[in-house]
């Protein structure tokens, strides 16, 4: 129990934040602060004495756990300017305690408890601002936790064992259901639809911290340890299984990417992107068996630059009084800073191969060109209409129409703060297949493969136009889809409960009133039973005539 | 300090007494409903002493000896304990319930008088060892429900009730059928003396569809939902705590002393299966909130047969233990029911809307019993879910998982569905908030079982620390 000390401060903050809030609004605000930051130092203590306590979680998971009260902090202090509800507070808390307690436990049990802890967050997050939205959001996440159940009870079932360090699985479904779970969960096609739903109404606090960090985190966290603990050499379907999910994943959101014209909703869809390109690479990565702690840092970069894609947009939505584009025009005019954290996302986002070499090591095109030439059509295109999609809010912002407000000043702060992890990782450390940190520079790749995306970027650049317009009237929800499924089979199930109730209804007292009915008749007697009596009688005579039934 | 031989034989009795001294105070003039109360109340008291006591390694019982085997033998055990806990704490709360809801009317004393003979007669069914006296308590908890289901006595009631009356006690001939066949191959009815011993395929089959039709699977669930017509003290006391665990606490009483045949568990898991799946369906589809949530308990009940047909600790433990936790959020979400119907005067849910402002404390108590059924972390339906389902993972075919996995699925949309018509959605009328939620019994009572459906998640160790000792050893 001592390891989720970290998690406990948070939820212990919650619990007062829930008692107080009512009275002392403010109090709500401090408590939020003050519990993920004291998570924070919860983890970096456990760190230090992990030696000495057992069961202590490794570095690659206290790193994460880290950052996750980094965002939550982030999240604390952004929302203290905006957001006065004692409900927003305690949800940030007890969303930062489930997070941590997922990422730092040392068994599946506790994690998918925690994990699925983050249901109720989720729902209480977005019920304020969008009822429809927030079931949706929690039917979706939920049914993907039931995946996750189902595939971590195979895992038990073969096993015998839920601590990771005695697990190691050779059961595909297991293996499968797991996956599709932590994907489910972060968001991958099919289960992607609430995201952007979400993105119009919630705050921006909330999308940076569980959509794109926390989501994003814990996912790429579970998938590190499927491949590396649990499933080290995981099945050949598998590894073609996670392409295939990752590549309709990045397909459908490169696609909504193109035809919106806000900031929120772009970032809705690079959210689900981002997943799918993690999934895609880490499927290419396994194809060609190599290590994959790398691509595992990919994506905690991404998550990382996310997060702070969401803050710099709320920023400068305050400051605009919109996120549209039309809005955003003449935005990098007033505020630089804001205008470049945005351009780095972006063209990180967009894995632009020319920033890769100074920031983002683009791991997912070489891996895919790597493992099927054909599949680095999918981080491309991925890259094409992050782009294009980028280009046009960008170029937006350095239009000169009119002078805007300034950015808040620690609204600006924050979303330059969310960005230090993306340069703290660029610069600094990566996360390596031992669980360790090591000093190591994001490296360079040049060469063929680079050029070619180039290429075919710019040629997309020139495409993307015509692909558009389809792309518009283009709706698909696989929620709504799965509704009217369900709904369907539940109608036929439902039909045949009906008919057995009619059975029980009618049956029993027309089977009681008909033999009634026979035997008061049989008691009084009629033609037709004498007739029906005397030729029994006959036969059996015959048949007693004839031997009998010997 | 106490003796366990009679605090077994006073929990037993205790309730029966209690029955007629409900109906002794109404002739006094004094309140039948406070008497049923506060019977109902010590016998809590007594199956935690006698929890306490077996969880303490101390056995004990009684005996009533009788002609042909037939003893009435009673046995102090930590399943029948620990059963006997849940039943009567639920039935506890539910009487306190009832102090706001039936309140007046001409069959007051009879509800109470009733309710307690139900509760004396699930005492002695968790006891009762001999497959006689099981039959014999199984079918007074029979014609109580038929009383209690008909408690308004409207000519529909009347129809529900007896449709009630006929499947149990259909289902009840089975058992006596069963009872009939095992003492036929084994030459006793004492189920201490059966452990280990294989009975025939017809009354292993026996049992089954005894349980089946007491515990509504499918197709003889159908009298159910019907029964939602009694009041909701009374739905919940059958539908959530104490009648329809009756079949499946048997099912695993007399099944942890005899093996149950491979095959049989298949189709155990099968049966339950489908009867999971086609409820869910149904409260999918059904708009009366009695009824969405009594098609909800036929749901949750295949998954305890699934845990218990898997068997071994995950397996029956994890149906224990969704025993207790489903009880107690099941009991919440009818007695909800029953403040929504007080407040509405309607059970449609399509009439409803917007409720979570005029009724939030029971739009919180609602939310937490709903998260608890479908499993959500850190409700305590979680645990027992997840035990269920690791359990069966082990023996369970896949398509088997496969539907449970739809089942808990369609569980999530069911009560989501509901929980978002009633309280959230814009409904076609505005209700205002006039006064108190509803009277303070049945507050209190709904908000002590959602209470009590978070802590079971939080606590879940207390619970599955006895159900570990049943199995045999700590957690």
């Amino acid at each position: 129990m001592t390891i989720y000390f970290p998690a406990a401060f948070p939820l212990a903050c919650a619990l007062l934040a829930a008692a107080l809030g009512k009275f002392m609004p403010r109090a709500a605000k401090f408590l939020a602060f003050a519990g993920t930051s004291l998570a924070f130092i919860g983890l970096i203590t456990l760190n230090n004495f992990s030696n000495i306590i057992n069961n202590a979680p490794d570095t690659a998971a206290l790193t994460i756990a880290c950052f996750i009260a980094l965002y939550g902090i982030l999240a604390s202090l952004w929302a203290a300017q905006e957001e006065e509800s004692p409900l927003f507070y305690f949800n940030i808390l007890l969303s930062t305690a489930f997070a941590v307690g997922a990422v730092i436990t040392d068994n599946l049990l506790a994690m998918l408890f925690f994990w699925e802890g983050l249901l109720i967050t989720l729902y209480l997050f977005l019920m304020p601002y969008n009822k429809d939205t927030a079931l949706k959001a929690f039917l979706i996440n939920a049914a993907g936790d039931i995946v996750l159940l189902a595939g971590i009870c195979l895992f038990y079932a073969n096993s015998h064992s839920l601590l990771y360090v005695s697990l190691i699985g050779d059961n595909f479904w297991a293996f499968a259901l797991i996956f599709c779970g932590a994907a489910a969960k972060a968001g991958a096609f099919p289960f992607h639809s609430w995201i952007a739903p979400a993105a119009k109404d919630a705050p921006f606090a909330f999308l940076a911290m569980m959509p794109a960090a926390f989501e994003k985190l814990l996912a790429i966290f579970l998938l590190g340890r499927i491949f590396i603990v649990l499933f080290p050499v995981p099945p050949d379907m598998a590894r073609v299984f996670a392409c295939i999910i990752g590549a309709i994943t990045v397909i459908v959101s490169a696609a909504r990417m193109l035809v919106f014209k806000d900031l929120r909703g772009l970032l809705a869809w690079a959210v689900v992107m981002q997943i799918g390109l993690f999934i895609t690479a880490l499927g290419a990565r396994l194809i060609t068996e190599t290590d994959i702690s790398y691509i595992l840092n990919h994506g905690i970069f991404k998550a990382a630059l996310l997060a702070c894609a969401f803050f710099t947009a709320g920023a400068l939505n305050k400051a605009c009084g919109g996120n549209d584009i039309a809005a955003l025009r003449g935005a990098a005019k007033t505020d630089i800073l804001l205008f470049a954290a945005l351009l780095i996302c972006a063209l990180g986002l967009a894995g632009v191969s020319i920033v890769d070499i100074i920031f983002i090591p683009n791991a997912a095109l070489i891996d895919c060109y790597d493992a099927m030439p054909m599949l680095a059509a999918v981080p491309a295109a991925a890259a094409l209409s992050a782009l294009f999609a980028f280009g046009k809010v960008l170029l937006a912002m350095l239009h000169k129409t009119h002078k805007i407000a300034r950015p808040a000043g620690l609204q600006k702060a924050i979303a330059l703060a969310a960005f230090a992890p993306v340069l703290f990782f660029t610069f600094g450390l990566e996360f390596s297949a031992e669980h360790l940190f090591l000093p190591h520079f994001s490296g360079v790749h040049t060469g063929a493969v680079s050029v070619i995306c180039i290429v075919l970027l710019l040629a997309g650049l020139l495409l993307a136009a015509k692909v558009k317009q389809p792309v518009y009237e283009f709706k698909y929800d696989t929620y709504d889809r799965a509704k009217a499924a369900i709904s369907f089979c539940a109608d036929i199930l439902f039909m045949v409960d009906r008919v057995m109730d009619k059975l029980f209804d009618y049956l029993p007292s027309q089977v009681v009133k008909n033999l009634a009915r026979g035997l008061s008749q049989a008691h009084r007697g009629n033609t037709p039973q004498y007739i029906i009596w005397a030729v029994a009688g006959i036969a059996v005579f015959i048949i007693l005539a004839w031997g009998g039934l010997k | 300090m106490f003796d366990i031989n009679g605090i077994i034989l006073v929990s037993v009795l205790f309730p029966f007494v209690g029955s007629v001294l409900a109906v002794i105070a109404n002739r006094l003039g004094g309140d039948s409903g406070k008497t049923a109360l506060y019977c109902a109340g010590l016998t809590f008291i007594l199956s935690l002493l006698a929890l306490h006591y077996t969880s303490r390694g101390y056995a004990g019982g009684f005996i009533l000896s009788m002609p042909m085997g037939m003893d009435l033998r009673l046995v102090g055990d930590l399943m029948g304990a620990y059963m006997a806990c849940a039943s009567s704490f639920l039935s506890f709360i539910i009487m306190y319930y009832s102090q706001g809801y039936i309140t007046e009317g001409p069959y007051k004393t009879e509800f109470y008088a009733v309710a307690m003979l139900f509760l004396g007669a699930m005492t002695g069914l968790v006891y009762s060892v001999n497959l006689i006296w099981l039959f014999v308590f199984w079918e007074i908890t029979a014609v109580c429900s038929w009383r209690l289901v008909g408690y308004f006595r409207a000519p529909n009631d009347v129809l529900k009730a007896n449709k009630t009356f006929i499947i149990t006690v259909f289902g009840a001939l089975f058992l006596l059928l069963a009872a009939v066949a095992i003492a036929d191959d084994a030459g006793t009815l004492d189920l201490t003396q059966l452990r280990g011993a294989h009975i025939s395929l017809a009354a292993t089959a026996f049992i089954i569809l005894a349980a089946f039709s007491k515990s509504a699977v499918f197709p003889f669930s159908c009298w159910l939902p019907d029964a939602g017509v009694a009041p909701s003290p009374v739905t919940a006391l059958l539908h959530a705590a104490v009648l329809v665990k009756i079949g499946v606490f048997a099912f695993a009483r007399i099944f942890s002393y005899i093996p149950l045949d491979p095959d049989m568990a298949q189709l155990v898991m099968y049966v339950a299966g489908i009867s999971s799946l086609i409820a869910g369906a149904a409260a999918l589809k059904e708009t009366n909130i009695k009824r969405i949530i009594a098609y909800s308990t036929i749901s949750q009940l295949g998954f305890i047969f699934l845990g218990i047909a898997a068997g071994g600790f995950m397996g029956m433990g994890g149906a224990l233990l969704f025993m207790l936790m489903h009880g107690a959020a099941k009991g919440g979400l009818f007695l909800c029911a029953g403040i929504i119907e007080h407040k509405t005067h309607t059970k449609d849910i399509t009439q409803m809307g917007g409720l979570a402002k005029v009724l939030p404390v029971t739009a919180f108590a609602f939310a937490f019993c709903a998260l608890s059924v479908m499993g959500i972390p850190p409700f305590g339906g979680f645990f027992s879910k997840f035990m269920v389902f690791a359990g069966a993972a082990r023996t369970a075919p896949w398509p088997v998982m496969a539907i449970f996995a739809g089942a808990a699925a369609l569980t999530l949309a069911y009560l989501s569905r509901a929980f978002y018509i009633i309280f959230i959605a814009a409904g076609p009328k505005e209700y205002q908030k006039d006064g108190h939620e509803a009277p303070r019994q049945m507050l209190i009572s709904v908000v002590v079982l959602a209470v009590i459906s978070l802590l079971l998640g939080v606590f879940s160790y207390v619970p599955l620390g006895y159900i570990a000792e049943i199995f045999g050893g700590a957690l």
